[in-house]
């Protein structure tokens, strides 16, 4: 069932982000069924209405029978475990310090002020309370002078997006007009006008049958306390755009979020909202681990240490990514565990169908999930693998690999191959 | 054109001719030499060293990695290269304090550094005058509050300028008392500065309790002035004490004190004497400076009633200095540090946080078994990258000539490597296995502790053969046993080993000898840093 759905785009569903939509039909094939197969079904699926509190219960057999397809609405509504975790407000932690702790305090907010009189490049203008609650866990000059430029980034990103929502609104003004006087009729158009609204119960349809019987995919976020705060930010980000791109495909993966803490960073940014800075509806998250849930023998953990390479998509196993941005973590964290637990471990073909130039072969969580769901589309590494970024292979015309030097690493390369 | 150099030509003669082209000076101006990988540069160093040229060896070329971004100017710098103020007006006698205040508040809001940068320049150039002058022009005319880097700028001016400033110094101090109580690690580094150049220079050991406030390791740049003081006072004990603290840490103080009591010992004031330095410099095994040996080249120099005859040299793995044929000792290893290394090492690198990230269980019961059978072994070979390595021979025919090489001397070889290296050449691994022993680590878990760790199991005497620097194991191993490992890996290590193209072995052995201060009755050897390597300082009477 493919067939072409034209969308018309008003300047409201402009405004709101709704031309996304349009240019990924123009450019994506494969996503041109998308609108056909959430009109039909759209009201008639029952399973739509998810309670929101399932997704955080912590039984989660109810969530495999509701896997399997039975109706579990009423039971799920009775049973409510409600472990949320109480955040502590900053302001209130720096209001409650030992003497020493408002020492040191008293101490770092001279260094701000003499690092700002000195550099004022690298260390941002305005500070808030939550700030300094992370400032006081660290014990070294050099780590805090990073953190201050970490924050500094983050205080020139989100002026230059000011800047640049300003600009927005004053060019939208502009066109405006010169839109409404081209297309006079009121508003009247021959093309259908699809709502937000619409869209994302379309997206979350495809998600719930997904939930029921498609393909599932498993993020283990146990590696919490081995990362940083800012790093943990990172994942999240990544995770997000993961969600992102898992919506807009036409078969879309299960996410299953294992080994959360309860306590930790994580669950609580899967609270805070579901429209933009969130994920969206439709996921699992337990602090139980991927061995009580699946099949020990469906399981499958890539981690880029592995010596086995996978060969292609399997639909009955399980595939399991280690949420992890290793930018201090430098041991084989996801091999050793996956290593303990006696799960087959297997890596992607990277050495076989791309001739790599520099860098490190550890993926970013979006990329290594595009990879997968391409792979799973088309069955085809090469098409697959294109989501590996292009610096870091060796025809790039990347300024550090058009000297000598590469030239004399393939060829070496070429030697070692043919004595194996 | 770019010349190459690679490490096989090193030990060519027609480069050494190329080179001696190079040096005449007619090809200097039309190349640039760019040695590519680590060890054609040392060997250049060496050719270098050889003809005693000024070469320049280019930073950027070194293990290829990108160039650094250009960094961005301080406020400091854009102000002094905007308004050229040094040019101007800091480098007069008489300065106007005035005219430099009227231009900065043209000049905008950045104008609020003018003085801290002012007082950063008397500081630097050591202007007591001009920077008295400032003070009283700040305090009178200027409507601007004076800022706290001012103030501790101006206290280290005046402290370490002389000792009859020294009541500038408690009034300023009692001004800055007024802003804070507290100090940051800047503010702590100049104020100690000041303080020891006065008599209430105790003081300073008050501000260094601040530092355990903001940081956990202890900052060696900051104490070296306390520790020079003390020296002066004659309170040996508080300026060991501090010492040891470092040396704890791993720390190393600035060369700054090292010349200090070289100069002490010139004028004999206190209790300290040459002595005292180089059992210092024997104990903690902390290296002086070129700058550091001149001065003690010139200080036996210049002994009344002795005559010193002074040479630098370089020390081959004999141990046999060329100048005066003297033999130095022969590196020992206590055997009970060398139990506790042999710890270490199991526990750091082998298990660490979690033992299933470099091996497992089973596999570390297997390995313990295998050396306890098989006992102790005179060599250790990294298997993987002996056989590996760059020259075009095959993988198993390098591996079996060099087990061969060591079996003909009578030697109990060990090789180390991974499951995969049983699908090399079957001849030649039939061959290893009747000659050494043999044992393989998993293709996922890391082969390099395995190695270290028989290799310490076995005593002290037996020999590690790899290409591998080691460097990341021994930032793991604990601060307590860092010096021994370095030692050992600097006696034990078999720092060349290359294949000729006809299959012979050439070997560079290791040290033999102690890499520390060495005395007899008449005679002085002091090894101090000269880039990468030691250089020897000789000194017979």
């Amino acid at each position: 069932m493919t067939t072409k759905v034209l969308a018309t785009i008003s300047n409201r569903s402009l405004r709101n982000g709704l031309w996304q939509f349009n240019s990924l039909i123009m450019s994506k094939p494969n996503t041109q069924c998308i609108v056909n197969s959430c009109m039909n079904n759209l009201t008639s699926h029952r399973c739509y209405n998810i309670p929101a509190h399932c997704k955080y219960s912590n039984t989660f057999e109810k969530l495999q029978e509701y896997m399997r397809g039975e109706d579990l609405l009423d039971k799920t509504e009775k049973d409510v475990v409600e472990n949320e975790t109480v955040e502590e407000n900053p302001s209130d932690i720096l209001a409650n310090l030992n003497p020493e702790q408002e020492k040191t305090l008293k101490i770092l907010k001279l260094e701000y002020q003499m690092m700002s009189e000195e550099n004022p490049q690298n260390i941002p203008e305005e500070m808030t309370d939550s700030m300094w609650v992370e400032l006081l866990k660290i014990n070294s000059i050099i780590a805090r002078s990073k953190l201050y430029r970490y924050y500094k980034s983050i205080e020139n990103s989100k002026r230059k997006k000011k800047e640049e929502k300003e600009m927005k609104k004053e060019s939208i003004e502009e066109t405006s007009h010169q839109v409404e006087r081209e297309h006079s009729f009121a508003k009247n158009t021959i093309f259908l006008r699809i709502l937000d609204k619409t869209m994302n119960k379309s997206f979350s349809d495809r998600l719930t049958k997904s939930m029921q019987f498609g393909p599932h995919l498993v993020f283990d976020l146990g590696f919490e306390k081995q990362m940083k705060p800012r790093e943990i930010k990172n994942t999240v980000k990544q995770l997000n755009m993961c969600h992102g791109e898992n919506r807009w495909t036409k078969d879309p993966f299960h996410f299953v979020f294992t080994d959360t803490d309860p306590k930790g960073i994580f669950l609580n940014s899967f609270h805070t909202g579901n429209h933009g800075s969130g994920l969206g509806n439709c996921y699992t998250v337990t602090d139980k681990s991927y061995l009580d849930l699946f099949p020990k023998k469906d399981l499958v953990y890539l981690s880029p240490h592995a010596q086995r390479t996978l060969k292609y998509f399997n639909p009955n196993s399980v595939y399991i990514i280690g949420a992890l941005v290793d930018k201090s973590v430098q041991q084989k964290v996801t091999l050793g565990k996956a290593k303990e637990q006696g799960i087959s471990i297997v890596k992607f073909p990277l050495d076989l169908h791309l001739s790599w130039g520099i860098g490190n072969k550890c993926l970013t969580l979006d990329q290594t999930f595009k990879i997968l769901l391409r792979l799973r589309e088309t069955n085809d590494w090469k098409e697959s693998l294109q989501f590996v970024p292009k610096r870091k292979l060796a025809e790039a015309e990347h300024p550090r690999n058009v000297g000598e030097y590469p030239k004399q690493r393939q060829q070496n390369n070429y030697k070692k191959r043919q004595y194996y | 054109m770019n010349i190459c150099f690679r490490r096989k030509l090193a030990f060519a003669h027609p480069l050494i001719k190329s080179i001696q082209n190079v040096m005449s000076g007619e090809l200097r101006k039309q190349y640039s030499v760019r040695p590519k990988s680590n060890g054609a540069l040392m060997t250049f160093c060496r050719i270098n060293h050889m003809f005693r040229s000024n070469f320049i060896i280019s930073n950027s070329s070194y293990c290829n990695q990108p160039k650094q971004r250009q960094q961005k100017l301080n406020p400091y710098e854009i102000f002094r290269e905007e308004l050229k103020l040094t040019e101007q007006f800091l480098d007069k006698k008489h300065i106007n304090f005035n005219e430099i205040d009227k231009v900065c508040k043209e000049y905008g809001t950045q104008a609020r550094f003018w003085q801290t940068y002012c007082m950063d320049h008397f500081h630097h150039t050591n202007d007591i005058n001009h920077g008295i002058k400032l003070m009283e022009y700040l305090e009178k005319h200027s409507s601007q509050k004076i800022s706290l880097k001012t103030l501790t700028l101006f206290i280290a001016l005046t402290g370490s300028s002389g000792h009859q400033y020294q009541n500038l110094v408690y009034t300023t101090f009692e001004k800055v008392l007024k802003i804070t109580d507290v100090f940051d690690m800047s503010s702590i580094k100049y104020l100690i500065q000041g303080f020891c150049g006065t008599d209430n220079w105790r003081k300073s050991l008050e501000f260094l309790e601040m530092e355990k406030f903001q940081s956990t390791t202890k900052n060696a740049g900051i104490r070296s002035p306390i520790i020079i003081k003390a020296l002066y006072e004659g309170d040996m004990s508080l300026a060991m004490k501090i010492l040891q603290e470092l040396a704890a840490e791993g720390n190393e103080p600035s060369q700054r004190v090292f010349v200090e009591m070289v100069e002490m010992a010139e004028n004999k004031t206190g209790t300290v004497t040459i002595d005292t330095l180089l059992d210092l410099l024997r104990e903690k095994r902390w290296y002086p400076d070129e700058n550091t040996a001149l001065k003690i080249k010139n200080y036996f120099l210049g002994l009344q009633g002795e005559e010193w005859q002074c040479l630098d040299t370089h020390i081959k793995n004999d141990g046999v200095c060329p100048c005066c044929g003297v033999n130095l000792p022969i590196a020992k290893f206590n055997p009970s540090d060398f139990e506790n290394l042999k710890k270490d090492i199991m526990e750091k690198l082998i298990v660490a946080s979690n033992v299933f990230h470099n091996s497992s269980p089973v596999e570390i019961k297997r390995f313990i078994e295998f050396l306890n059978t098989h006992g102790p072994f005179d060599v250790v070979i990294d298997g993987l990258n002996i056989g590996l390595c760059k020259t075009p021979l095959n993988p198993g025919v390098k591996l079996r000539l060099a087990v061969e090489y060591f079996t003909s001397k009578g030697k109990k070889v060990l090789v180390i490597g991974k499951q995969h290296m049983k699908n090399w050449k079957k001849e030649s691994m039939r061959r290893i296995q009747e000659q050494a022993m043999l044992f393989y680590v998993d293709n996922i878990s890391e082969d390099d502790p395995f190695i270290l760790y028989a290799a310490c199991h076995s005593g002290e005497n037996t020999m590690i053969v790899t290409r591998d620097f080691l460097h990341n194991h021994s930032t793991r191993i604990g601060v307590e046993y860092q010096q021994l490992f370095n030692k050992w890996l600097q006696c034990r290590k078999i720092p060349k080993f290359i294949y000729t193209k006809s299959g012979e072995i050439l070997i560079w052995e290791p040290n033999g000898h102690e890499i520390e201060p060495f005395h007899t009755t008449d005679s002085w050897h002091i090894p101090y840093r000269y880039e990468d390597g030691f250089k020897w300082l000789c000194l017979v009477k």
